[in-house]
């Protein structure tokens, strides 16, 4: 049995902890070094003491070591992973952000610009159209002045049956849902707006490309093909006629005046 | 930034503008104060537990630190104060319980042995003799001895935290590790 109770024996307390834990200098390690070798006592003490360290090493490392650094949360305070994170950011690091390829925002922009785009094309669109309703009102109300004009006189006949889908395309087009465009409509007018319709129809298409078409629109669009492929032929065989023109007015002042002379 | 400043500047800017410095204290003391408590208690959840409490009492105490005195001796003080607190619910809790008080002191703060499923029965049964052993030194004597084992601190760093000359600190250790070797060399049966 060892004899515990005995205190270092030779006074060498303080340089045997130091020398143990080694936070000794070398002249203090070699000195002790020196008078361990000749006293059994400190070597057995110096064992003992090893034999306890080991023992509390085992049970910090198997206890201690193995249970995960807790963080502790103060209630008053931010817990310190916020504090650290806050510190680090700077205005740059926003600034940065802010030019940082974001996925999401590349769609918007593209889809916004998209939307921009039809809308810039229906409303340069809509302009066109409604000089062009301009015209058709001058043409309506001439017409409106001898309502049997396209039914009875040929001639601004010959133009609407450029356009005619009556005579062309007699099953489509009075399938037309337009409302505008029905019988009393001349030809001309109709072929115009519907052209018009077509290009607003193609803008929409380019902006939602869409496969929900109306109906009408298809059909009016159809229709619409079909009367510039009838078109293209007859501008081979009659150039002018693309225009409503002085050329018809005059028809239909002459118009005006064999009834007259009928009349008479 | 916060960390470059010093424990006593942390405190300062604490108190004077900035409350949310106490957190980067929190980070720096966490680890080291749970292993004075864990050493001084031996259980997971009483040391978490003292662990937490020291730094509620010390943000709740900022104005009351001293400027020329350390951090880490005001924390380490309210932490071993702490686990004294501990020591004496834990006390009064089982003395209910037993008639012996001598019993009740020594078997109180015995942590019942973690039963590892890696761990041989042998290896289980020396651990907690080592806690023991641990628990039955004086607090003087166990807090030098918790802070050089667990919290890694070097004499000259124990002398500053708790403001004790070197040698005593010296001293104390040695005296410590004397009193453990007794204790464990002794046979499991002599102890129980
Ligand atoms: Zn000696």
């Amino acid at each position: 049995m060892l004899n515990n109770n005995k205190n270092s024996c030779c006074g060498f307390t303080e340089q045997m902890v130091s020398y143990f834990y080694d936070e000794t200098n070398q002249a203090e390690k070699a000195d002790f070094e020196a008078h361990l070798t000749n006293c059994s006592d400190c070597t057995d003490e110096f064992a003992g003491f090893s034999f306890v360290r080991s023992s509390l090493i085992e049970w910090r490392d198997e206890e201690f070591f193995k249970l995960e650094t807790l963080v502790f949360e103060i209630p008053m305070i931010k817990t310190i992973s916020q504090t650290v994170e806050s510190d680090s950011r700077s205005w740059f690091s926003d600034f940065r952000k802010m030019f940082s390829f974001n996925p999401m925002m590349a769609t918007a922009v593209l889809a916004a610009l998209i939307v921009c785009v039809g809308i810039v094309f229906i409303a340069i669109n809509s302009t066109n159209n409604s000089e062009v309703a301009e015209v058709d009102d001058k043409n309506s109300e001439k017409i409106v002045a001898s309502p049997t004009v396209d039914k009875t006189n040929e001639q601004p006949g010959e133009t609407i049956a450029e356009g005619n889908p009556d005579k062309s395309l007699p099953d489509k087009f009075p399938k037309s849902t337009s409302t505008e465009s029905k019988d009393s409509q001349p030809l001309p007018i109709r072929e115009k707006r519907l052209v018009m319709s077509d290009s607003v129809v193609k803008a929409s298409d380019d902006t939602k490309n869409n496969s929900e078409k109306p109906e009408t629109v298809r059909n009016i669009k159809e229709t619409n093909k079909e009367i510039k492929k009838t078109t293209a032929v007859q501008k081979q065989q009659v150039p002018n006629l693309t225009t409503i023109d002085d050329d018809e007015d005059k028809s239909v002042r002459l118009a005006d005046l064999f009834e007259e002379i009928d009349s008479k | 930034m916060t960390t470059n400043l010093t424990d006593e500047q942390l405190v300062e800017l604490a108190i004077s503008e900035n409350p949310n410095a106490f957190g980067e204290i929190v980070k720096r003391w966490e680890r080291k104060i749970f292993a004075l408590c864990f050493g001084m208690l031996s259980r997971e959840e009483e040391a978490k537990d003292a662990a937490q409490e020291t730094f509620i009492a010390a943000y709740r105490n900022l104005k009351n630190f001293r400027g020329d005195a350390k951090v880490s001796s005001w924390l380490h003080r309210i932490a071993v104060n702490q686990c004294l607190t501990t020591m004496r619910r834990a006390k009064s809790r089982q003395e209910s319980f037993l008639d012996d008080e001598d019993q009740a002191a020594e078997k109180v703060f015995i942590a019942p042995s973690r039963q590892m499923p890696s761990r041989t029965t042998e290896q289980n049964e020396r651990l907690h003799f080592v806690r023991q052993a641990v628990q039955s030194l004086p607090v003087d004597l166990r807090q030098i001895i918790v802070m050089k084992e667990f919290e890694e601190m070097t004499f000259q760093e124990i002398s500053d935290v708790l403001d004790l000359p070197l040698s005593t600190v010296k001293s104390r250790l040695y005296t410590a590790l004397k009193q453990l070797r007794m204790k464990l060399e002794r046979t499991p049966m002599e102890i129980v």
